[in-house]
């Protein structure tokens, strides 16, 4: 994560459970390209060797090469061929438990009168008198701009959705009669079991995969 | 993969700004790493060139540029995570009580920001007195210096930027009507300041621009005077019966939307992306093969027969700065002149 403003979080744990499903499956084979799908190349190994995978598949040499210094040294390829161990590991299938949680900070809050408009362009009037907040992430940090309007984000409770364009570095939410303060934590997906949305849902509202979405969110504020 | 990075092009891009803004003075904005091309690389030839303000967004980006920001060079930050401490020396913007609270005692020079009508941050309208009000008390006690007002506007139409323009210039008044003196008013962004002799005022924010970054629906950055500066390009990675795979994906930012949407030029020849996956392109190359390593551009400058940035962001219906700004740190960024 780059700051306070917003926290992207991994569970190493639950790659590991779930490397330890699919092991007794009969998988074997982790893989951990993309930077693990934007889980982190290095730790997301280990966790999933951890669980009971037994081998690597990995992006380029260059990784393996990473992973070689960093003490992995289960064996890589870099041939996609076969049956691995892939959205699953990370709880991308639907089935497993999700690995990432992202969330970020409400940095301003405000009333807006029916028909007013929200962010550039005005793509977004209010339907009623409704309060808003505007969250600390942006489509810079992977918060892709087709979610304007399209996809919702947790808080307080309840799901909200983005108002108007998402800017490079902030979107806005509408909350209706509900209120929030500064400081508050919107979480865009996490642990479906803990009560938060799933980035399952969160991709197919933005018509893309899962995996894609933890990739780019990962390399832009992952540790 | 690797984004070319062409320092001259950004040099002649803020000639043409200042010659087009004047007598307002740019302030550039350097937020989400000088827009995917590099913050400390950019940021030496602002300096350079004599840009007297870098508009820096966030504490992190500002604290990295102090250290080799001559002091001379005004840096504005307008969002702070408000649990940080407030270095010093900083120009900040400021939209509630809770903002002006928390830069008291650290030297900050304060802009005030209005809602006129963008409706993310900013004062009410109700709001902007009381807050010009204790702006001006803090100053008294010496714990900041009140030097600007500003807005953002919504570029939504001509119309709807003109009443923004009228809002902003009627908070003013009352401010100054209660006793403030601004050094610097300030409200367009790259489009406005280029199209609105009434939006310049003292200082316009240009990021877009200076990057050569047009805003589209059929703007492309020649009929503004302006040049790419990034290039990005990709190594071929493998190619036979007529698909090749380059090495570049959606773990580096790019989206699955892009497919059957963009093309990519190799050997000067343009040819269709065809699937975008993890770690790479593929594309449609017909009858043709290419060798392990050629370069392919994606988007760029044009010099190698690529698209514009422009044309691949309208392609997917969003901007070049999502584009851009979506690049990861797999994406080397190699510079070219400086």
């Amino acid at each position: 994560m780059s700051s306070g403003l917003h926290e992207l979080r991994v569970s190493w744990a639950a790659i590991s459970a779930n490397a330890e499903v699919l092991a007794d499956r009969g998988l074997q084979v982790a893989d951990v390209r993309g930077g693990a799908y934007g889980h982190g190349l290095v730790r997301s190994a280990v966790a999933a060797l951890e669980g009971g995978a037994t081998s690597l598949l990995v992006s380029s040499e260059a990784d393996a090469a990473a992973l070689d210094e960093a003490g992995v040294t289960a064996p890589t390829t870099t041939d996609p061929a076969g049956l691995t161990m892939s959205a699953a590991l990370y709880g991308l299938d639907g089935a497993l438990r999700p690995a990432m949680r992202l969330s970020a900070q409400v940095v301003g809050v405000k009333t807006v009168s029916a028909g007013d408009g929200v962010s550039y362009g005005y793509t977004y009037r209010a339907p009623v008198r409704t309060n808003l907040v505007l969250v600390a992430l942006g489509y810079a940090d992977g918060l892709d701009r087709w979610a304007s309007n399209r996809c919702r984000v947790s808080l307080g409770g309840a799901q909200r959705m983005i108002a108007g364009r998402v800017a490079m570095n902030v979107h806005v939410l509408e909350l209706g009669g509900d209120e929030a303060g500064v400081g508050d934590e919107a979480v865009l997906f996490g642990d479906p079991a803990a009560g938060e949305p799933s980035v399952i849902d969160w991709a197919a509202d933005l018509g893309s995969s899962p995996a894609a979405v933890t990739a780019v969110f990962g390399s832009r504020l992952g540790s | 993969m690797t984004a070319l990075i062409d320092l001259t092009a950004l040099r002649a891009n803020l000639a043409v700004i200042r010659t087009r803004v004047a007598p307002a003075e740019p302030m550039i904005v350097v937020k989400a790493d000088a827009y995917g091309h590099g913050l400390e690389r950019v940021a030496d030839v602002l300096v350079d060139e004599g840009i007297g303000w870098i508009g820096a967004l966030d504490l992190e980006t500002a604290v990295r540029l102090r250290e080799t920001v001559p002091p001379s060079v005004r840096l504005f930050v307008w969002l702070a995570d408000p649990a940080e401490t407030m270095p010093e020396d900083l120009d900040l913007g400021v939209s509630t009580l809770a903002q002006l609270e928390a830069a008291r005692g650290h030297g900050s020079r304060i802009h005030l920001k209005i809602d006129t009508g963008l409706h993310r941050a900013g004062a009410s309208v109700e709001e902007w007195p009381g807050l010009v009000a204790r702006a001006l008390e803090l100053q008294e006690s010496g714990e900041l210096e009140l030097v600007g007002a500003w807005t953002h506007i919504a570029e939504a139409s001509d119309d709807e930027d003109s009443a923004a323009i009228a809002r902003f210039h009627v908070a003013v008044a009352i401010a100054e009507a209660q006793g403030a003196v601004f050094e610097v008013k300030h409200l367009a962004a790259s489009a406005a300041s280029f199209a609105r002799a009434d939006a310049r005022l003292d200082l316009v924010r240009i990021g877009a621009f200076a990057y050569g970054i047009a805003p589209g629906d059929g703007i492309g950055p020649a009929e503004l005077g302006l040049t790419p500066v990034m290039t990005l390009t990709a190594p071929v990675l493998a190619s036979s019966g007529g698909v090749t795979t380059l090495g570049v994906g959606t773990a580096d930012g790019l989206q699955e939307r892009l497919a059957d949407r963009v093309t990519v030029a190799i050997a000067g020849q343009r040819f269709p992306v065809t699937e975008v996956e993890i770690d790479t392109l593929l594309v449609d190359t017909g009858d043709r093969s290419f060798e392990e390593g050629e370069t392919a551009y994606l988007w760029g400058s044009g010099d190698h027969g690529e698209a514009t940035l422009q044309e691949w962001a309208d392609a997917t219906g969003t901007i070049g700065e999502e584009l851009v700004t979506r690049l990861g740190p797999r994406v080397e960024r190699e510079y070219l002149a400086g």
